[in-house]
């Protein structure tokens, strides 16, 4: 660095400062989807035009592309399909439906995926903001579940993530609310698209808050669905 | 200037996402140069006001109001320095709550909509008094040379990116910063969330010198015209270079002093510039002659809360 009394160009004075290459802070959110035998035909179909619709609103809004970052979970079997990647490089899995539904052991994994990656950003020095899970289900644990709802009161309470529980028709919502802390949300039908549209609109305004502000989520009820 | 020892520039700008959603400018500044028995004393202030809030402009504007109102009395006789410590923060806190709850009884609001951050400087000639609540920063210099610069107080940074403590929160005392600094201060940058991650390098928790030195390049200098300097500081805030990085509403206050200095850290410079031979004798007002330590040292108190911040956004779940 050159001395303080460096020349400056009188017209634009502050034009020689450089900013700082702070890395973008991050907005993890993991999609936690069933894809149980029951979510076969319509379902699955919805549910995949839903993905892509939730990518290309993220992805036409440069700061959330950069700052959003999705991790997809399957279950019926539990499956990985996308680890936390930023919506800029987040390629939208084609998801087939079959098999039970092992609710219990995918959100044990979302939270073991989400664990490690806060770890991973945290060690890096990247800012985080508060990561949301969802979970879309139009069934009922086929597996153990009985331990889940003390990690999500206790992730919860820690404002370790936000956890948000769907379901669509045929969802166990009793189950759905001994889950989640937060009231499960009844989605009419199989309106995905409406669904994700409303979540890439909320994450963009995670994203677009700076540092310094609680944000208040876009109102839902346009989009056909209510709180159970 | 009109015999003032600083160099000042300042200027606050809509952040583009403000513009876009039709929301007005919520940050909010002032400052004093206040004549008092401790010579010139700059007295700033800025306060962020929340983007969920909907009335927070108002809370900044009451926050900058108050608080240099509070300063101009305190500082009316010499003995209103030593009071500017931890606990003096604190109960102007608790001031600010009481007057901000009254006024939005009477709107009929909640107090909550009036939320905003808190950022202070209290600079006389040999030293200052930094107080902050929330997240932006303040760093100060005293040779305004490279490798120099750092925080006033140390940034509060919190586990997530958007979540930040007002001054219209209950515990805000408990999130009060405050340092005192005994040392003669060249350079003060002061600024609101919407700069940080320009002036801050966060992986390195280092204030940013690549952006700060060029910054106050022009204050180093004779300013002819303060007014044009905010000017092109304004117009340098809305460009777009500064908006492809920030989208929130950006206030920076600079300032650089270039009257005499006191301590040995100048002695050099001034030989330099006045070869003369009684030229190592600094000049000194009269009144900063007493040698007295201000206020309280609130190192404790500021191990404390640091502890308490830290327990608090401690992820323990997972």
């Amino acid at each position: 660095m050159e001395n303080s009394t460096l020349n400056y160009n009188e017209q634009e004075p502050f034009a020689a400062a450089e900013f700082a290459d702070n890395p973008e802070p991050r907005c993890p959110c993991i999609l936690l989807l069933d894809t149980s035998g029951s979510m076969h035909g319509k379902a699955i179909d919805e549910l995949n035009a839903g993905l892509q619709a939730f990518r290309d609103e993220l992805l036409a809004d440069s700061l959330s592309a950069k700052r959003v970052e999705v991790g997809v979970i399957t279950f019926g079997p539990v499956n990985i399909v996308s680890d936390f990647t930023t919506v800029e490089n987040f390629t939208v899995p084609h998801l087939t439906a079959s098999g039970d539904t092992p609710m219990g052991a995918a959100i044990s994994t979302a939270l073991e995926l989400l664990k490690t990656r806060k770890e991973i950003l945290r060690n890096n020095g990247i800012q985080l903001f508060r990561p949301w899970i969802f979970l879309i289900t139009d069934g009922a644990p086929t597996d153990s579940w009985q331990h889940i709802p003390p990690l999500i009161k206790q992730g919860e309470d820690n404002k370790s993530f936000s956890f948000f529980a769907l379901g669509i028709t045929g969802a166990d919502s009793n189950t759905l609310q001994q889950i989640s802390t937060r009231a499960p949300i009844k989605l009419e039908g199989v309106k995905f698209r409406e669904f994700f549209l409303w979540l890439s609109a909320s994450l963009k305004s995670v994203s677009q808050s700076n540092p310094g502000e609680a944000v208040p989520l876009p109102d839902y009820r346009p989009y056909g669905w209510a709180e159970v | 200037m009109t015999g003032s020892k600083w160099n000042i520039a300042h200027a606050s700008v809509r952040g583009t996402s403000h513009v876009e959603k039709g929301t007005e400018c919520q940050d909010r500044y002032d400052y004093r140069l206040l004549p008092t028995a401790k010579g010139e004393t700059l007295v700033v202030v800025l306060s962020d006001g929340a983007g969920s809030s909907q009335f927070s402009q108002i809370g900044a504007e009451h926050a900058c109001a108050l608080f240099i109102k509070e300063i101009e009395e305190q500082l009316i006789d010499a003995e209103g320095f030593y009071n500017l410590n931890e606990e003096f923060g604190r109960l102007w806190l608790e001031y600010f709550r009481q007057k901000i709850f009254e006024y939005a009884e009477e709107q009929k609001n909640d107090v909550r909509e009036y939320a905003c951050t808190f950022l202070a400087a209290i600079v006389w000639r040999d030293g200052a008094v930094f107080y902050q609540v929330g997240d932006g920063g303040i760093i100060y210099s005293m040779t305004g040379e490279a490798e120099s610069y750092c925080f006033g107080v140390p940034p509060p940074f919190k586990e997530y990116a958007n979540a930040t403590d007002f001054i219209t929160e209950k515990n805000a005392g408990k999130k009060l910063l405050h340092e005192f600094i005994k040392e003669p201060i060249k350079d003060l940058v002061i600024f609101t969330d919407g700069i940080e991650r320009l002036a801050i390098n966060i992986q390195a928790g280092m204030p940013h010198e690549p952006f700060l030195i060029p910054m106050l390049a022009p204050l180093h200098g004779e300013i002819e015209d303060g007014t044009a300097l905010n000017e092109k500081l304004t117009a340098f805030l809305d460009s777009p270079r500064i908006n492809e990085k920030t989208d929130d509403d950006k206030t920076l206050f600079l300032a650089s002093f270039f009257g005499a200095k006191i301590e040995t850290a100048f002695d050099e410079k001034v030989e330099n510039n006045f070869p003369v031979s009684d030229s190592t004798e600094i000049v000194k007002d009269e009144e900063d002659s007493a040698d007295e330590n201000l206020g309280d040292e609130p190192s404790e108190e500021n191990v404390e809360l640091t502890e308490n911040n830290n327990s608090e956004s401690k992820d323990s779940a997972l």
